[in-house]
């Protein structure tokens, strides 16, 4: 099969849709002439110059204005340039987007999309770093998709474009350049319906977008130890994929959840606890969350690299949990 | 279940030789069955085909119910079981543990889990297959039982706590009838030891020129069968109530087997001479060691020697043989320097002799005067021969 | 207005340190010597300078990412900032903040910041504590182009009107947020215009004439120091450089930057005092030796500095820090 990048997914995605559905419309910061700050859409340059616009720093408006367009008839697919930025205009996010539907008693169809770069990056510190996706994930309202490979993107992307509701997509600045098998063929993946990366059987790790691939370097590494891992994606957070997760743990008795978001109430731990309420009899260990350090994302390479997790922290997680902690 | 000997209630199955829908032949053995005392064969009554085991290997029966069915024809075999006899098969003690209170099982669990560590999966498990957790060993952190440490009990691989505790401590029939029986002489009887240390050189030069070959134990059979004629007060069994005071000398003789401490009978130790006491000693000694010795040779003593010569021991406070009141311990022999001759110091082997009683029966003073009468009986050349002489 | 050569010599020696500052960080962010994203005041000097040759040490300052001047026209110690640069232990943040993220408080800088227009709402604030205080201390707020967009802006201008705040609204238009026009993007051909709607004299200048700045921020500090409220000042510049280092610039042809070029700032003030016979070429040279020297002395500084330790990462969150991470 052909081998795209994570952006380049992205931009096929849009252009496959965009070419089929007059109402997608994109704007965002930087995105029309540069092709955005990380070349996501460096796919779409020159094609659609109606439908791509550049857009004053404006967050509240870019955001909320997604509200509007999306109630007056069109799909507008919103980029918040870089996820920190989402609090620049949060209370159009959290207040209008995740509220409108549910108080006006379901009157509204909101096909819009919010999109844009989360994570870290090479010292990019505290205020363009950030990964929030548990917050959206806590706060009721909006689809939260998450993926990790060139593939997942451009199929759960493609979703999100057919898709009636707000959908928030997480695009890991480090997974851009990323290259992946994708089919010619157009493809939609379903959201809520998780991705095992690698089959094991002596323990499950739930991952997402970045950590997938620690996930996965950890459990080769594992694998020399005898310890055989399974690596499961959920690729959305909401809905996420309870079932393939618990399935995965009656089979294997041990749990780690790694995502790069902070440990402390990030949404491992609400991966553990419905675990542990559904499948309590079948866990053999605590369950351990693997997650940064409860600090920002600080400058210093060696600062930074301390504070976020890696495939050696899974690793450690994994053994801990497999030895019963 | 034959009952073997006079006071069998119970037989405790140890090994069936056969399985079901075997052919048996009468006379074949049929399974292996130990009393408190002794282990048997026992033999086909007739025969058939082995149609259904009721009583199974580690499990109990009392005298003269039922342990087997045997078929006299291979129609009968298939054949099924009338009612009332199912009914009592049915009476499995591990089915009723099994099926009885689902509901009390539920509170066991209850408090295992603030007793035990164990992982959730762990207990799972255990509770499938009705394993008690707290007889596994954890291999998690502080201990904690986690799913292997279950799997690996369940595969066998593992024994589990109680596995090893309890196979090894569970006791044989022949072990409870011990264990019993000197607890509750221990109980009852107010023991008491007295020591002496005897010089063995005229005993053994006595062993040494005699015309047979007779044993250490043997000598001092007849020396202590010699000693109770004369203090026939140490001859006696004693319930707690009644004293039975024997004009025969029955000696029991303390004999290490694999299956526990037995102790045979030499009945009729006052008459009988050396060399028949000795053969006797030696007679009854092997068929306790080999498993054959009968229920007769077991029962009937009232008093008992008990020699630990053989090995490092050298006094000790024996506890009394069921419904005795004296035992006589023997230790090792060792070479020592001893005053003799009121002030010459010569080495001599010497030994010390535990006599311990029932001091509700026997005062201090009849146990010195029980020391003194066998010591000189031992320690003096001319006494061994005069008195085994006449007795030859 | 007169000035003094020494007056004027210091405004030309703070424009080549914060040149020779910023040509020297390019290089070492090419050489990969420098982690994260370095945005370059190269070209903009001028406003930096000509505004915080007002301000004494008290005075606060809300600074921007593209900060390295503001820090160095305020009083900054160039090795501090040279090694928070590289991520060290010595830097002013101690390796946590990086270039975007340098603050001084001890000489009134409240922090460059990773957020457009996120210093003014600090700026606000900062006046609120001077009137309520009653010093009379004023405030700088640092903003682009870009940052006149967004709803921080219009809240903290109708904010500092309607209390009289001492705080001095400095836009740096520089022509480009970040890949976007400011034409493109904003609704008035001055942003200084903006002023109106909030009730505060705004006024739009030649952000590359640095004694214009000078002046024009000086009389705003005056009006703000005796209780006059707030100035939208808009001085017009040209970002010479791209957004960051590294950018593409697809978004603008190199000849307009070619033309911006000759009007660059110090090269405007340098002809400009050679001609009223306030710089010799001497003391032109002397001048940017003494800035090459130190800022290889900061470079240095900063090369031999060590790295922080990386459990240093859970320090600093609380004051009375560590422990929270669990």
């Amino acid at each position: 099969m052909r081998e795209i990048t994570f952006s380049e997914a992205l931009g096929e995605a849009m252009y496959e849709e965009m070419s089929k559905d007059p109402t997608i419309f994109t704007y965002g910061e930087d995105i029309a002439k540069q092709g955005g700050i990380f070349g996501a859409y460096k796919s779409l340059l020159g094609k659609f110059p109606d439908k791509v616009i550049d857009t004053p720093i404006s967050e509240e408006v870019i955001f909320g204005s997604a509200l509007g367009a999306a109630l007056a008839g069109m799909r507008p697919v919103a980029e918040f340039h870089f996820a920190d930025f989402l609090f620049t205009g949060m209370t159009a996010v959290a207040n209008q987007i995740m509220k409108f539907r549910y108080m006006t008693g379901g009157q509204a169809k909101l096909h819009l999309i919010l999109r844009g770069p989360d994570g870290i990056s090479k010292s990019a510190a505290a205020q363009h770093s950030e990964s929030i996706e548990t917050i959206f994930m806590h706060v009721p309202g909006i689809k939260v998709i998450i993926p990790s490979t060139p593939y997942d993107m451009k199929g759960l992307f493609k979703t999100a474009l057919t898709s009636d509701d707000p959908v928030i997509c997480f695009e890991h600045k480090m997974l851009y350049g990323i290259k992946g098998p994708v089919p010619e063929e157009e493809y939609y993946i379903p959201f809520g319906e998780a991705d095992i990366k690698k089959d094991g059987k002596d323990v499950t790790i739930v991952s997402t977008s970045r950590m997938v691939h620690e996930s996965l370097k950890a459990a080769k590494n594992l694998e020399k130890e005898g310890i055989d891992a399974e690596v499961i994606d959920l690729r959305t957070l909401v809905p996420w994929d309870r079932e393939k997760v618990l399935e995965s743990v009656k089979k294997t008795h041990h749990l780690v959840v790694a995502h790069e978001t902070w440990k402390r109430g990030g949404w491992g731990a609400e991966v553990a606890s419905v675990v542990q309420e559904k499948d309590f009899d079948y866990l053999d260990a605590p369950i351990l969350r693997v997650g940064a350090h409860n600090v920002h994302i600080p400058f210093s390479a060696v600062l930074q690299d301390f504070v976020v997790p890696d495939h050696k922290d899974v690793e450690k997680a994994v053994k801990s949990v497999v030895g019963g902690v | 279940m034959p009952k073997f000997g006079l006071s069998m209630e119970k037989g405790f199955i140890t090994k069936w030789y056969k399985k079901e829908g075997d052919p048996v032949k009468e006379g074949d053995a049929l399974f292996e069955a130990e009393s408190e005392k002794i282990t048997n064969d026992v033999p086909a009554p007739g025969d058939g085909f082995l149609k259904k085991i009721v009583v199974q290997e580690g499990e109990e029966q009392t005298v003269g119910e039922i342990i087997a069915y045997i078929a006299e024809n291979e129609k009968e075999l298939k054949a099924e079981i009338k009612e009332k006899q199912v009914k009592e098969i049915k009476q499995e003690p591990k089915e009723e543990i099994y099926e009885e209170k689902p509901e009390a099982s539920a509170d066991i669990n209850k408090e295992e889990s603030h007793l035990i560590k164990a992982s959730p999966i762990a207990k799972k498990l255990a509770r499938e297959h009705n394993i008690d957790l707290s007889s596994v060993k954890g291999s998690g952190p502080n201990g904690r039982v986690i799913e292997k440490d279950v799997l690996a009990v369940i595969s066998g691989t593992v024994p589990s706590y109680a596995q090893t505790k309890e196979h090894t401590e569970e006791l044989t029939p022949l072990r409870k009838t011990i264990a019993e029986n000197l607890a509750k002489s221990y109980r009852e009887s107010v023991l008491v030891t007295n020591m002496t240390e005897v010089d063995m050189s005229a005993l053994f030069s006595f062993k040494e020129n005699y015309k047979e070959k007779v044993s250490v134990t043997a000598i001092l059979v007849k020396a202590v069968a010699e000693v109770l004629k004369t203090l026939p007060k140490f001859n006696v069994n004693f319930d707690g109530n009644v004293l039975k005071i024997f004009s025969a000398v029955n000696i029991g003789v303390a004999v290490n087997t694999e299956k526990g401490l037995m102790v045979p009978v030499v009945k009729g130790a006052g008459t009988l001479p050396l060399p028949k006491i000795s053969r006797r000693v030696k007679e009854i000694s092997d068929a306790a060691r080999n498993g054959n010795v009968g229920p007769d040779d077991l029962s009937g003593s009232h008093f008992t020697i008990t020699n630990l010569g053989m090995m490092r021991t050298d006094m000790f406070t024996p506890v009394l043989n069921k419904g005795e009141v004296a035992i006589l311990g023997v230790g090792r022999t060792v070479k020592k320097p001893v005053v003799v001759d009121g002030n010459k110091i010569t080495i001599q082997p010497m030994c010390w002799f535990s006599l311990s009683y029932d001091h509700r029966i026997i005062d201090g003073a009849d146990a010195a005067q029980f020391l003194g009468e066998l010591s000189s009986i031992i320690e003096d050349s001319s006494n061994l021969s005069i008195l085994f002489k006449d007795l030859n | 207005m007169e000035y003094s050569k020494d007056f004027l010599q210091n405004l030309y020696t703070t424009m080549i340190r914060i040149r020779v500052f910023e040509k020297k960080a390019e290089e070492l962010f090419l050489q990969g010597k420098l982690p994260g994203f370095i945005h370059l005041y190269i070209g903009e000097e001028a406003i930096a300078t000509g505004a915080m040759a007002n301000l004494k040490n008290d005075d606060y300052i809300t600074s921007t990412h593209r900060g390295h001047g503001h820090m160095i026209a305020k009083g900054a110690d160039i090795n501090k900032m040279m090694a928070e640069l590289y991520g060290k232990e010595t830097g002013y943040c101690k390796g946590k903040g990086g270039s975007m993220h340098i603050a001084d408080l001890s000489i009134g800088v409240l922090g460059a910041n990773g957020e457009v227009a996120g210093g003014l709402p600090i700026a606000a604030g900062a006046g609120m504590a001077i009137k309520l205080q009653k010093k009379d201390d004023v405030v700088i707020a640092f903003f682009g182009d870009g940052a006149s967009n967004r709803g921080a802006f219009h809240e903290a201008l109708n904010w500092c009107s309607i209390y009289k705040l001492p705080v001095i609204f400095l836009n740096e238009n520089n022509q480009f947020a970040s890949t976007e026009r400011v034409q493109e993007t904003t609704s008035v051909a001055n942003i200084a215009d903006r002023a109106i709607g909030y009730n505060i004299p705004g006024v739009s200048i030649d952000g590359n004439d640095v004694i214009a700045v000078y002046e024009t921020v000086k009389a705003a500090v005056e009006r703000a120091r005796s209780g006059g409220g707030s100035t939208l000042i808009e001085a017009k510049t040209y970002r010479i450089k791209g957004h960051f280092v590294g950018d593409p610039t697809l978004y603008r042809p190199k000849q307009e930057v070619e033309e911006h070029w000759a009007n660059e700032p110090i090269g405007l003030f340098e002809n400009r005092l050679k001609e009223m016979g306030m710089l010799s070429e001497e003391e032109k040279k002397e001048i940017w030796n003494a800035a090459h020297k130190e800022v290889e002395g900061a470079v240095k500084f900063a090369e031999s500095s060590p790295y922080p330790a990386p459990e240093e990462a859970l320090t600093d969150l609380f004051v009375d820090d560590a422990g929270y991470d669990y």
